[in-house]
């Protein structure tokens, strides 16, 4: 079966996947008209998250991360329940209590959890309930989906009410005393919701004028069909849903109440959608009465573009909330004491705004659904101001970065109100990014604006009288001739007083002014990285509840999805003088840590002077022997081991070979040769024959050029009677080797008829081995695959000094499998002062050779203990710094 | 005895599949908690040091050979590898691995590419990003040596096969940057302590899986090791004593 | 794809356990199959060493071709590497072993060797500082074995061999102690690692490990 791949992280799901099991996306988008939504994920895989929660965790997901741990796993989406499969789940699904985020979890406090609901309550679906509403003011709906009756609650086991409307209902409860019992509502609502509905709270309290009807939609077909009972209702309603009403967001399994007062045309749920016309820059529209069209059903239709109307931004249903949310740029939280200062992250933003609701007590507040006072309206940007606290300044954001701006952003979704300020292209980076609406219900100004306010946040600069209030297309904001101009080539044209929004007309405050971007600036920018990415307004939605819609808004603006970058940094064309200017801006942003982690500059000069003085030490005292003289006794101490090998060679039979294994590389011939030397020389006196192997590849090589090296020189080598090469495999040639000698050396032009060899079947036959090898391990190879073979046959070995200490155990005990050891060129010097004393050089470069390595050892030992001292002094006037500094 | 070696070593075998089997089932997604090793702690930051600064990580693997000495050092390397990789794959320089056999480097080109094809950033996989730095100790480490230079490496990791030239290399990344290491020859290790900063000693290379958190079976197999060990040093004294006891009576 | 993934770890599970069987199961031709396989992989492996030897000449061309700093190096590496491969070649052709001995014994061990001896430099500055960039139990127990050690290594001096003869005995002791507990130490460390590459090793045979996907 051929696996699907999720639109938003792009791994394979099953094909009979509804939901991705990595993030939570939705695969198979809901088309609209659909009779029935589509069946919920299935159960036993993970559950799916709450859309909006999803969207924002792919968000924090799809950001690049350097940290080595794995990019944390797209956190099984929490478990809670799709509102729209709930509205068809009237067979008593039960949902799981609906978990925030992973990344909002640790910020978020917890709702309170009411206990499910039993399925053997009747269900109400509330949906079903608009429908009667809904199909008799609406054309949009078609005439086969026929609602029940809307004041019958559904009968049989229904499901639970989703876990957002029983949040919003014990939201609003607890927050409105006078109101109606909360319903049981079920799970934890998201706090988005809570938000939403407490801005909806604050815009019906506010004393405004009557909504005004929004227009019909110009096709009415292509909006979904819950979407435009919705609406209807949400014409009808006045904005106030009381809680015991089956309304939009009751429980299915509440009890029965009352039909819900008839809606006006005002409710954010009776509208139907505005006529889909192409979006264009409007004049400010007046405010946005109390229940009006929700933003986003003013937006959902299927190919057509944005009303003309531009919705009012912030305007007071819940729904409409959203857009303003993602209007508005989210608090930044300004950086703490010590924090350094950089581009917040969207994280941090989130956490901002949810600490700042667990502060209040995390609760959304109802966007009016139940009796309430009515709230201090939240102004949209271009038409409302802002809800503030008497006596407070006009709330402003303020970012932890600047950028330089010539005019106001042009935001596709509204102009900030007042004295709002955006600064330049950041701002517009930010609109959206947050799905989240603070609340700001009950009279308190919303979360994030109360941390700016905190914080201290400038005042934003007011917008030019008469500049349009509509939000311009972003495909408007991205053409070359609208973008700023610091935006622009240098020499081109700015945009002769077009502004491509009403952002850019905003004038700047009167602490601020315009930043023009330097002329060196703008010299290092390369052209390529200015091209942005244009919102498809075709692009059809996937995910979530408006999945399948055309047309429907990004909850991110476009820039700031994540994506690959079409051009990486090394393959931007930049002229020379652009590569030096960024290598510059480069070492200075980018490498502060480097430069925090540098030595100083007296530690930078003392190693060299360091390593140089420690080299010419060590030379002084190589050379020295050559013109000193002999310091030094021509042998050292003789380990027990160096006498056994010496004993067990003046012992072995002569009519025997013995088998040399060259088991060292080229880089520790010099130390290695010099006891191979002293070996070869007593099998030599001894007039014993040998043959060469090795598992290495140059191994034998290098033994047949000490032999030929040796007898240049008039030193006595035994003589060689084959040579069997390289026996390839490591430890496993070794194990062949030990098992069929003669098959295993078959191929090196061995003649096992002559002499010795005539009598040599396997490696019992040879009287020694001897082993020669530069680490541990050879030793241990030739120990573990060929002693236990041939138990009988001596091993003795030669090995660097450095091995000493691991090879040394193998030569004790009772039954040792090495009988004699020689290590390094101390062992060897003692190995022939006692069993060659008539070869010891006493004179010559041989003799020079071995003071020159005990003049070395010396001054080693010398340096090392002057280190060791002049480090614990130093030690003491520097500060304490921790391993790795 | 000898002959009894083979069949101890298969029941050990079986003993160990067996134990990493169980912990595996055991864990259930969750990580267990091990002791805490420096050096494993700087990977991630030095990683991250390293894509912010825009320069290059360098995996060393050594002189292990995958047929012959040193192959279970560098399968364990390439473990770590294909984490570095990935945490660093998203660097306009991705790491550079060096290492002294033919199969260790085309493996390396492998794990490289299968992590950037899960990144899906195959697009800046480069073969010659997996690379034959020398042939013999010598060979390797002077070509090592030279990559650190030439390739803007500013963090090094060995990891794999490698004698006393592993001092070189580590002392050629600390002119450049920071340096964690581990080999597993005993003289190697001892030149490592000496000149790094987060030496890994002995068997904390094979645990560079389970704490680079690579997979749950490395995890487990790092505990099963830890189970067999404290089985060892109980052998270890039982025979132990029971030798000195033979030979007082 | 997935059906690569699950032949490859097939394909290696098998002849892994295969070759395992005939090192613990003594039956010959067990024996003998495992170790035909293992001259398979041998011979794979001296193929990949080909292929790793071209690409790093591959790349030193490259970057001999693209200039900069140490073009000139790989230049003379790319070109002593094949010169070297071709005489080689042809001696081996010809039975001239005497010119591939000449040239490791007068080029190859010279070079190598220059190359170790730049380790004495590199572990004495390392030792040095040791104590300045770390303090701690472990770095002062490593420097006083290192001492010690060394201390033990140095011949007497001549004039005062005959008096030294006798205490020198005692400082070797004192070596032979510490080397004694490194030897420990260090079969501690080989018993770890032992249970290490086990693991590994198992893993592969498992399949949960598995480098060579790509």
């Amino acid at each position: 079966m051929a696996d699907l791949r999720c639109p938003m992280c792009g791994k394979p799901n099953p094909a009979d996947s509804e939901a991705c099991k990595y993030c939570g996306a939705r695969l198979k988008p809901v088309h609209a008209g659909d009779s029935k939504p589509p069946a919920a994920a299935p159960k036993s895989g993970p559950e799916e998250a709450d859309w909006m929660s999803d969207l924002r965790g792919d968000m924090m997901r799809n950001r690049p991360k350097t940290s080595m741990l794995p990019p944390e796993p797209p956190a099984p989406p929490p478990p809670s329940d799709k509102w729209l499969s709930k509205i068809d789940a009237r067979g008593g699904k039960e949902s799981k209590p609906a978990a925030p985020a992973s990344k909002q979890k640790a910020t978020r406090e917890p709702a309170p959890v009411p206990p499910p609901k039993k399925a053997a309550e009747p269900s109400e679906d509330w949906l079903s309930k608009i429908r009667p509403h809904a199909r008799k003011e609406s054309p949009l709906i078609p005439p086969s989906a026929s609602p029940p009756a809307q004041s019958a609650p559904v009968p049989g086991a229904a499901a639970e009410p989703p876990e957002w409307l029983s949040k919003v209902r014990n939201q609003t409860s607890a927050d409105r005393p006078p109101a109606a019992p909360e319903e049981d509502k079920g799970a934890e609502e998201p706090i988005w919701l809570k938000r939403l509905r407490a801005r909806r709270t604050q815009d019906e309290l506010a004393p405004a004028a009557p909504p005004q009807p929004e227009a019909e939609p110009a096709a009415p077909g292509e909006l979904p069909e819950w979407l435009s009972r919705i609406r209807e209702k949400t014409s009808e309603d006045t904005g106030q849903i009381d809680a015991d009403d089956q309304s939009l967001f009751s429980s299915p399994l509440s009890p029965a109440t009352p039909a819900p007062p008839p809606q006006t045309s005002d409710s954010p749920w009776g509208i139907a959608a505005p006529p889909q016309e192409p979006r264009t820059v409007e004049p400010a529209t007046p405010q946005e009465p109390q229940g009006a069209v929700p933003d986003w059903l003013k937006y959902a239709s299927e190919g057509n573009r944005q009303s003309a109307v531009e919705p009012p931004l912030g305007s007071t249903d819940w729904m409409g909330g959203i857009a303003s949310a993602l209007e508005q740029t989210p608090p930044t939280p300004t950086a703490k004491p010590g924090e350094p200062p950089g581009r917040p992250s969207t994280g941090r933003l989130l956490d901002a705004q949810d600490s700042a609701e667990a502060k209040k007590g995390g609760s959304l507040r109802s966007a009016g659904l139940e009796s309430a006072p009515p709230a201090p309206p939240i102004q949209p940007f271009s038409q409302t101001p802002i809800p503030q606290v008497p006596g407070d300044t006009p709330p402003t954001l303020e970012t932890d970065w600047d950028f330089p701006s010539e005019a106001m952003p042009d935001f596709p979704l509204g102009q900030p109100a007042g004295d709002f300020t955006f600064p330049s292209i950041s701002g517009a980076f930010n609109a959206g990014t947050e799905p989240e609406v603070s609340p700001a219900g009950e009279g308190e100004i919303p979360d994030w604006l109360v941390d700016i306010k905190k914080d201290g946040a400038p005042p934003a600069p007011s917008p030019q009288p008469g500049s349009p209030a509509a939000a311009p297309d972003i495909n408007e904001l991205l053409r070359a001739d609208t973008l700023p101009e610091w935006m622009q080539r240098k020499g081109a044209a700015a945009p002769g007083g077009k502004e491509a929004g009403p952002g850019a007309a905003a004038t700047t405050p009167d602490n601020l002014e315009q930043g023009e971007l330097p002329r060196w600036l703008e010299a290092m920018r390369p052209i390529q990285s200015v091209t942005m990415p244009t919102e498809d307004e075709e692009r059809v939605e996937s995910v979530g509840p408006l999945a399948g819609l055309r047309g429907v808004l990004s909850a991110e603006p476009v820039v700031a999805i994540p994506r690959r970058p079409a051009i990486l940094a090394g393959n931007i064309d930049a002229s020379p003088a652009q590569l030096t200017l960024t290598e510059t801006l480069r070492r200075l942003l980018i490498e502060p840590e480097v430069r925090a982690s540098r030595k100083p500059v007296r530690a930078m000069l003392l190693m060299p002077l360091l390593r140089k003085a420690m080299s010419a030490v060590l030379i002084l005292a190589i050379i020295f022997p050559f013109f000193g003289g002999s310091l030094f006794s021509n042998s050292g101490y003789q380990p027990e081991a160096n006498k056994k090998a010496g004993l067990l060679v003046g012992e072995l039979p002569a009519d025997r070979p013995v088998l040399v294994a060259f088991e060292y590389d080229a880089s520790a011939a010099p130390e290695i040769e010099t006891g191979a030397s002293a070996l070869l020389e007593h099998l030599a006196q001894r007039g014993i024959q040998v043959a060469f192997i090795s598992s290495q590849p140059n191994g034998t090589m290098l033994g047949e050029g000490l032999r030929l090296l040796n007898e240049e020189q008039g030193i006595g080598m035994p003589p060689l009677i084959a040579n069997f090469g390289y026996v390839p495999g490591g430890a496993g040639g070794l194990r062949r080797l030990a098992g069929n000698l003669r098959e295993t050396v078959n191929g090196s032009n061995v003649d096992w008829t002559q002499g010795s060899l005539a009598a040599v079947n396997s490696l019992s036959d040879f009287s020694m081995i001897l082993v020669l090898a530069a680490s541990p391990q050879s030793v241990r190879d030739w120990v573990e695959q060929v002693h236990t073979t041939a138990p009988n046959t001596p091993i003795v070995a030669m090995v660097s000094a450095a091995s000493d200490a691991l090879v040394f155990p193998y030569t004790e005990g009772s039954k040792p499998a090495i009988w004699g050891l020689v290590a390094g060129y101390a062992g060897a010097q003692a190995y022939r002062a006692a069993f060659l004393p008539a070869t010891l050089a006493t004179s010559g470069v041989a003799a020079m050779r071995w003071q020159s390595f005990a003049g070395g050892t010396l001054a080693i030992l010398i340096t090392l203990v002057a280190g060791v001292i002049g480090s614990l002094a130093l030690g003491r006037f520097r500060k304490p710094r921790k391993v790795g500094e | 005895m000898e002959a009894y070696y083979p069949w101890i070593a298969f029941f050990l075998a079986l003993i160990l599949a067996g134990l990493i089997l169980i912990f595996n089932l055991m864990q259930r997604g969750r990580w267990p908690v091990f002791r805490d090793l420096p050096g494993y702690n700087e990977v991630s930051s030095d990683v991250g040091a390293s894509v912010e600064a825009g320069t290059r990580v360098h995996v060393a693997l050594g002189e292990g050979q995958i047929i012959g000495p040193g192959a279970e050092a560098e399968l364990a390397g390439l473990s770590a590898l294909a984490k570095v990789a990935q945490a660093a794959s998203i660097s306009d320089r991705p790491p550079v691995v060096t290492s002294s056999d033919g199969l260790t480097s085309l493996l390396s080109q492998d794990v490289m590419y299968s992590t950037y094809r899960q990144m899906r950033v195959e697009e800046r996989f480069d073969h010659d990003l997996g690379r034959l730095a020398g042939l013999g100790p010598a060979g390797y480490t002077a070509g090592a040596m030279i990559t650190t230079s030439t390739e803007k490496v500013s963090a090094t990791f060995v990891i794999g096969a490698m004698g006393a030239e592993a001092a070189l290399i580590a002392d050629a990344g600390a002119q450049h940057g920071t340096v964690i290491a581990a080999v597993t020859d005993p003289v190697g290790q001892a030149a490592v302590f000496a000149t790094t900063d987060h030496p890994l000693i002995g068997e904390e290379l094979f645990a560079a899986g389970a704490y680079l958190k690579v997979s749950h079976t490395h995890a487990a197999s790092l505990q099963a090791q830890d189970v067999l060990r404290w089985i060892a040093i109980a052998a270890i004294l039982l025979g132990a004593l029971a030798s000195t006891f033979l030979r007082l009576f | 794809m997935r059906v690569r993934s699950i032949l490859s770890v097939g394909i290696v599970v098998f002849f892994g356990l295969l070759t395992l069987a005939g090192y613990f199961i003594p039956f010959k031709p067990l024996v003998d199959l495992g170790g035909g396989l293992l001259y398979i992989a041998v011979f794979l492996s001296s193929i990949a060493l080909l292929v790793g030897v071209i690409n790093l000449s591959r790349i030193h061309l490259r970057k001999a071709a693209r200039g900069g700093p140490g073009a000139g190096y790989s230049m003379v590496l790319f070109v002593s590497l094949w010169v070297t491969f071709l005489v080689v070649f042809f001696a081996i052709i010809q039975g001239k072993d005497v010119i591939t001995i000449w040239i490791v014994r007068n080029i190859q061990l010279p070079l190598e060797a220059s190359l170790s001896a730049l380790v004495v430099f590199a572990l004495l500055v390392g030792g040095v500082r040791l104590l300045y960039r770390r303090r701690d139990a472990v770095a002062f127990f490593f420097l006083g074995a290192a001492l010690i050690v060394l201390f033990a290594a140095i011949p007497l001096p001549s004039l005062l061999e005959e008096w030294l003869k006798g205490p020198d005995y005692y400082r070797q002791m004192l070596a032979s102690v510490f080397l004694s507990v490194a030897s420990g130490g260090g079969r501690g460390i080989l018993l770890g690692m032992a249970l290490g590459a086990a693991a590994t090793g198992l893993r592969i045979l498992m399949g949960s490990d598995r480098p060579y996907e790509r």
